[in-house]
């Protein structure tokens, strides 16, 4: 027995601590001890006011004595919090409930807040997986309503578990599907399904500098001509045939000739004619029609049009004359 | 078999009575004491108590009662001396 009161194990038991205050205070506890109540840590607050603990278990027996001794035989019961005056002057009041175990005791007061903290982890942990949106960021946003379309096809929509999927491959899918990607991640942020997507950009074209002469490859009239590397032989009015030199490859610096490669635009003016018979005498614009889709997608400068019997039918001649952008570099 | 009862056995020549009352001092920190009948005045600078034949008082500072049930009674606190009465 006097082991219990150096054995500090013994002190996860579970103790309620009570207050009193009056006269005679070593009477009452005298009087709790005789009795079969042993008291714990009793300290001496001033001449009326003393502090002690009771283990929980024996509780009911303090309570029967005090009942029975101070209280006229009533059923006396305090929770943490609650006072109560006795006979003879006493105030009782019962301050907490201490002991390493005492949370237990708590808890066990609490089941309702322990279902609750149960029921709210287990609804957490199975929410948390679940995806309640999609979520696009990067420049390859615009992509977004295609890559939409693969995962509605993959079965990742809304609600979907996160643990049902594969982050990694999901990410390459969906690069593999869009040529227009060049990189795209997909991660998880809460219920939120985070998708990156990063565009793929066209490699700018590579300037061609091995043009040492800008020659012609049609017939023509030169009507705009802009060097930025090399020399004009030709200027703007002059006629041209399929050959020709227009820009050669060299710049004069004093009195020094460098060979350069050509960087060189060249507008020509040019000539074509088509002919077309049709019964009818009155057929001049789908003539000219028919030469413009013979032509091809080019700029037409202007148009004539040249009638002609032709046995018993006309013969339309259709000039166009056509712009033709040469360039070199 | 408890702490006393074994040094009773151990050392029987030097126990012609029983003892009214048995104490074990743990340096001035606690006293504990079996066979007390009851505590007679209490205060954080005394106790004193009632044995089976006389009295003792405890006296020092910051005194308190770590157990007190079934004649055992544990003092702790500041123990500055311990007289009969």
């Amino acid at each position: 027995m006097w082991k219990d009161c150096v054995d500090r194990k013994n002190l996860g038991v579970v103790y309620a601590v009570y207050y009193l205050s009056g006269v005679n205070l070593d009477r009452f506890v005298n009087h709790l001890v005789s009795r079969g109540v042993a008291l714990f840590n009793v300290r001496k607050k001033g001449n009326k006011r003393l502090s002690f603990c009771v283990n929980l278990k024996e509780n009911k027996k303090f309570f029967a004595i005090i009942n029975k001794l101070w209280y006229n035989n009533k059923n006396l019961s305090l929770e943490d919090g609650q006072s109560v005056a006795l006979e003879g002057g006493y105030q009782l009041k019962r301050l907490r409930t201490s002991g390493k175990l005492s949370f237990l005791y708590y808890l066990a007061k609490n089941v309702g807040l322990i279902i609750g903290g149960v029921i709210f982890v287990a609804v957490s942990t199975l929410a948390s997986d679940l995806v309640f949106s999609v979520d696009f960021s990067g420049d390859g946003n615009a992509n977004r309503a295609r890559v939409q379309e693969y995962l509605t096809e993959r079965g990742v929509v809304k609600y979907t578990r996160f643990s049902d999927l594969d982050l990694n491959a999901l990410a390459d899918g969906i690069l593999a599907d869009d040529s227009s990607l060049s990189f795209v991640s997909c991660s998880k942020r809460g219920n939120r399904l985070k998708i990156y997507l990063q565009s793929a950009k066209t490699p700018p074209t590579i300037l061609d500098e091995s043009v040492r002469q800008l020659v012609s490859n049609i017939d023509g009239v030169i009507e705009q001509i802009k060097v930025y590397r090399g020399s004009a032989v030709v200027k703007v009015g002059d006629v041209v045939k399929n050959g020709d030199l227009l820009v050669d490859g060299f710049v004069t610096a004093g009195e020094t000739q460098l060979e350069v490669n050509v960087l060189a635009k060249v507008v020509i003016v040019c000539e074509r004619e088509f002919e077309f018979v049709h019964q009818s005498n009155d057929a001049e614009q789908l003539a000219i029609a028919y030469a413009e889709q013979e032509l091809g997608e080019t700029e037409v400068v202007s148009t004539e049009v040249e009638k002609t019997s032709f046995e018993n039918d006309t013969k339309y001649i259709v000039k166009l004359r056509y712009r033709r952008l040469l360039s070199a570099g | 078999m408890s702490f006393f009862d074994s040094i009773k056995e151990n050392f029987s020549d030097l126990f012609i009575d029983a003892p009214s009352y048995r104490a074990v001092l743990f340096g001035d920190d606690a006293i504990y004491l079996e066979n007390v009948r009851a505590i007679v005045g209490y205060s954080s600078e005394e106790v004193k108590l009632s044995l089976k034949k006389g009295g003792l008082a405890i006296k020092g500072e910051n005194l308190y009662l770590k157990k007190y049930c079934d004649g055992d009674l544990a003092v702790c606190g500041k123990i500055a001396s311990i007289e009969r009465i």
